[in-house]
């Protein structure tokens, strides 16, 4: 009888095991990748597609600035996965700002806002870039101003806001509402997730598990959306002092130099990288999580060195570079006169 | 209704109403399969008018979405509201046209996907365009795949159409022509029926003709003796065969009757010949006697009348004479009257032999002597030595026979005096020769020799009734023998008899006391 109970708990055993290896392994986790279809629109700044290109209109429209000369898309530039591929974008100043301009990509899951996390809205958020000094330099006044001049504008903020018309806060909204339609397209890492076997190789597959086992990256890139919203330390050397977070938690000894955890997605086209812009390449990206983290008091408890072999970051960065999806077309819109 | 016309009016009208049901059916088939073809050709041809519809009018919608979505220029709600309307309404009638008519179940499945994805996919385009409101709008790129996948399925739809079309149009046409082929393959049946049908009728039609004109061939070759077989049947064949049935009993009737006739006819001709035969005779015999009987009578009268003239002058030696010539006119005439009458008995049936045990050499010793004592004018020499001295026969028959010979040879030699006769005996049989040496015959009348009456070329002159011979021959052959004759004209003449030696005497004086006591 003894035989026999260990018998089946052997088969049991066999039969169950693989089963939840694999349930643990694969398709859960693969689960959690998976993307959301629909984009959330807060209730005050409802989706139209007449307020999103008016957004888009003001995005591209260099009237915002305070000396016409620059836009959103300055330092936001579509191409560059809505960044500048420069280690820190230039303003208004002509001098280099202190961050690397962060990536307008999935912006409507992303919470809060700035690399500090200073912003809870992006309509909040909006207003920093466009009225900083160092960055678009503009004034609100003088831009409603500018804008009431445009037969067109007047036209589309009637026909948008019809009792307020041309406002700041209509500005912002529209901009906001046009920034969170910007949103990543499928890449090939998307298409596996959804079962397409084939979209990407199986070295990324490989690397797909060192990012969620060994190499614990996923304990900050979480998600579909590879953030957890949140901000670490991730021991980068200090060039130039900025406390980060701290500025918002000054009691919190894990923010100071912390910043929030940015999107992966689109990689490929966003280097150089970090918030300083301090890394070139993805390669220096992966390298300085394998030996380069510095630890200090703030470094964030999830950072530490980890030792990858050669094969293992090549597997990663295969992984890393199947996050990109084929580029979009992003036409320019007609800007009114 | 059993008659033969009303069959064969009964089959070809069945035939007919076959051949008539027959066509109906082909035109039907060949109807309902050519409406069937239409069908699916205008089904077909709707289901891809709508897909191809339904794509512009979604395309439309597609363009719509793409002018807005590239947010490139502002359109107004009311700008879009109206070409989404116009496009919208022409993707539902569309929609509504696909899945009306589908061909296939399968079509049916995916113009019921279309319309579900078309469902999703009009909701994100809503909610994209503006027109309706909601907190969650589609991803750009989820939009742009389920509107992708739908642009397939719609192209799908297509090809499925016109694959689905065709392949129905193939099944039609080769139910079409399934069903022409068992037309077809029914008609040939039903021919062959009719064929077989066709074969037993004409077969039975026929068989008994031809049966009846064999019975009639038959009939006309004379022989009665043929069966009817087919006389019991009720239709026009029965009557046929009914009527050279009463022929032949009529055939038979006639046959009889001419058979009768013909017997009788023979019997008549029989009759007459044989009536012939006797008036010829009779006339021969009173031409024969008169000249017979005539010449003795004269002589016995010559010599009366001349005894009686002289009757004071007549020596006793002169009156013998006389007497003698007048003994032998009457013996002649005697003669001549027992033959007759031997002669009359024999045609008669009611000549008769006794033989007796007699003594041959004896018996022709005496006819010869006999004759020598009557005839002057010639010798007879006899060698009767090898002769048995008992013989079995008719003596009375035998001397006639041996009479009229030696006679014959004295009259038909008058100048060859010598007669010869010989008598001898060879295995069974006992041979007699009576040879002359004078007036002789030809062959001709050497065949004739023995007929009755007849007298030959040679004998002219010489007095003769033609009977002697005759008889002669009817006497032998009552012995069991036979008389052949050797003639030379002017050589002479042998007759030969040859008798049987009789064993049965031998067992009748063995076996039969009585009758060897009669003898005796």
């Amino acid at each position: 009888m003894r035989n026999c109970f260990k018998l089946i708990l052997v088969f049991s055993l066999l039969v169950v095991f693989p089963g939840v290896i694999s349930a643990g392994d694969g398709t859960s986790l693969k689960r959690q990748y998976k993307r959301p279809l629909e984009i959330k629109f807060p209730r005050t700044a409802r989706y139209s597609p007449q307020l999103v290109t008016l957004g888009k209109m003001l995005f591209f429209d260099t009237r915002l600035s305070g000396k016409n000369n620059l836009n959103c898309a300055s330092c936001h530039n579509p191409s560059f996965g809505y960044e500048v591929p420069v280690k820190t974008p230039i303003g208004a100043t002509l001098t280099p700002l202190q961050r690397q301009a962060p990536s307008l990509l999935n912006m409507a899951w992303v919470s809060p806002l700035f690399w500090d996390g200073r912003a809870d809205t992006l309509e909040e958020q909006a207003v920093g870039p466009i009225s900083h000094p160092d960055e678009m330099d503009g004034n609100f006044n003088i831009i409603v101003k500018r804008l009431k001049r445009s037969a067109e504008y007047r036209k589309f903020f009637r026909y948008l806001f019809p009792k307020t018309g041309i406002t700041r806060e209509n500005l912002l909204k529209a901009i906001a509402t046009y920034e969170r339609t910007i949103v990543a397209g499928w890449a090939p890492f998307d298409k596996w997730i959804d079962g397409d076997d084939t979209a990407i190789s199986n070295s990324a597959k490989r690397g797909f598990v060192i990012f969620n086992g060994v190499g614990k990256c996923a304990s900050c890139h979480q998600g579909w959306n590879f953030t957890d919203n949140q901000f670490h330390d991730i021991g980068l050397p200090i060039k130039k002092v900025d406390l980060g977070r701290a500025v918002q938690e000054p009691d919190n000894p894990f923010a100071k130099y912390a910043f929030k955890t940015p999107t992966l997605r689109n990689l490929t086209h966003r280097a150089p990288f970090m918030h300083d812009g301090s890394l070139r390449s993805l390669e220096e990206v992966v390298d300085h999580y394998i030996h380069g983290v510095i630890k200090r008091s703030s470094t964030s408890p999830k950072i530490r060195n980890v030792p990858l072999t050669a094969s293992q970051k090549a597997d990663l960065l295969a992984f890393l570079k199947s996050l990109t999806a084929e580029r979009q077309d992003v036409s320019m819109p007609i800007l009114p006169n | 209704m059993t008659s033969m016309r009303s069959k064969i009016f009964l089959s070809i009208l069945a035939a007919l109403l076959l051949g008539i049901m027959l066509c109906g059916y082909f035109f039907y088939t060949a109807t309902k399969g050519n409406q069937q073809v239409q069908e699916i050709t205008n089904r077909a041809f709707e289901a891809t008018r709508y897909s191809v519809a339904f794509r512009n009018s979604f395309n439309e919608i597609n363009a719509l979405s793409k002018r807005v979505l590239t947010m490139s220029s502002f359109i107004t709600r009311e700008e879009i509201q109206a070409e989404f309307q116009n496009a919208n309404s022409a993707l539902i009638k569309a929609s509504k046209g696909l899945l009306k008519h589908s061909l296939s179940q399968k079509m049916q499945v995916k113009s019921q996907q279309i319309q579900q994805q078309k469902l999703a996919w009009l909701k994100d385009s809503k909610l994209l365009l503006g027109l309706e409101t909601s907190d969650h709008i589609p991803i750009l790129e989820a939009y742009k795949r389920r509107q992708a996948d739908l642009e397939n399925s719609v192209n799908e739809l297509i090809v499925l159409a016109k694959k689905e079309a065709s392949e129905k149009l193939l099944l039609s046409e080769k139910k079409l022509n399934d069903s022409l082929l068992a037309t077809f393959v029914f008609t040939l049946l039903i021919s062959v029926l009719f064929a077989i049908f066709a074969f037993f009728l004409a077969r039975g039609l026929s068989k008994p003709l031809i049966n009846l004109v064999k019975t009639a061939e038959q009939l006309v070759t004379g022989n009665t003796e043929v069966t009817f077989n087919q006389a019991d049947r009720s239709d026009e064949i029965g009557a046929v065969v009914r009527a050279v049935a009463s022929f032949r009993d009529g055939v038979i009737d006639r046959l009889s009757l001419q058979e009768n006739l013909k017997l009788q006819a023979e019997e008549l001709q029989e009759a007459l010949s044989k009536e012939k035969e006797l008036n010829e005779l009779q006339r021969q015999f009173v031409s024969m006697a008169s000249h017979e009987f005539r010449t003795p009578l004269a002589i016995i009268d010559a010599s009366a009348r001349r005894m009686e003239r002289r009757k004071d002058r007549l020596s006793s030696d002169d009156i013998v004479k006389r007497t003698r010539k007048i003994h032998n006119s009457v013996q002649r005439m005697l003669d001549l009257i027992e033959s007759t009458l031997l002669v009359a008995q024999a045609d008669n049936g009611k000549l008769s032999i006794s033989p007796k045990e007699i003594n041959l050499r004896d018996l022709i010793e005496h006819c010869c002597d006999n004759q020598n004592e009557i005839v002057t004018t010639h010798t007879i020499t006899y060698d009767i030595a090898d002769l048995p001295d008992l013989f079995i026969a008719d003596a009375g028959a035998l001397t006639q026979v041996m009479t009229n010979l030696l006679s014959n040879a004295v009259k038909y030699s008058p100048d060859a005096p010598d007669i010869f006769v010989k008598g001898w005996v060879a295995e069974t049989d006992i041979f007699i020769t009576v040879k002359d040496h004078g007036l002789g015959m030809d062959e001709d009348d050497v065949s004739k020799l023995f007929g009755r009456f007849f007298r030959a070329k040679t004998s002219t002159g010489i007095p003769g009734t033609g009977i002697g011979l005759n008889l002669v021959k009817t006497l032998i052959e009552m012995h069991d023998g036979e008389i052949s004759v050797q003639s030379e004209q002017g050589q002479g003449t042998i007759f030969t008899i040859q008798l049987p030696l009789k064993d049965e005497i031998v067992d009748i004086v063995d076996f039969d006391e009585e009758q060897t006591f009669l003898i005796a």
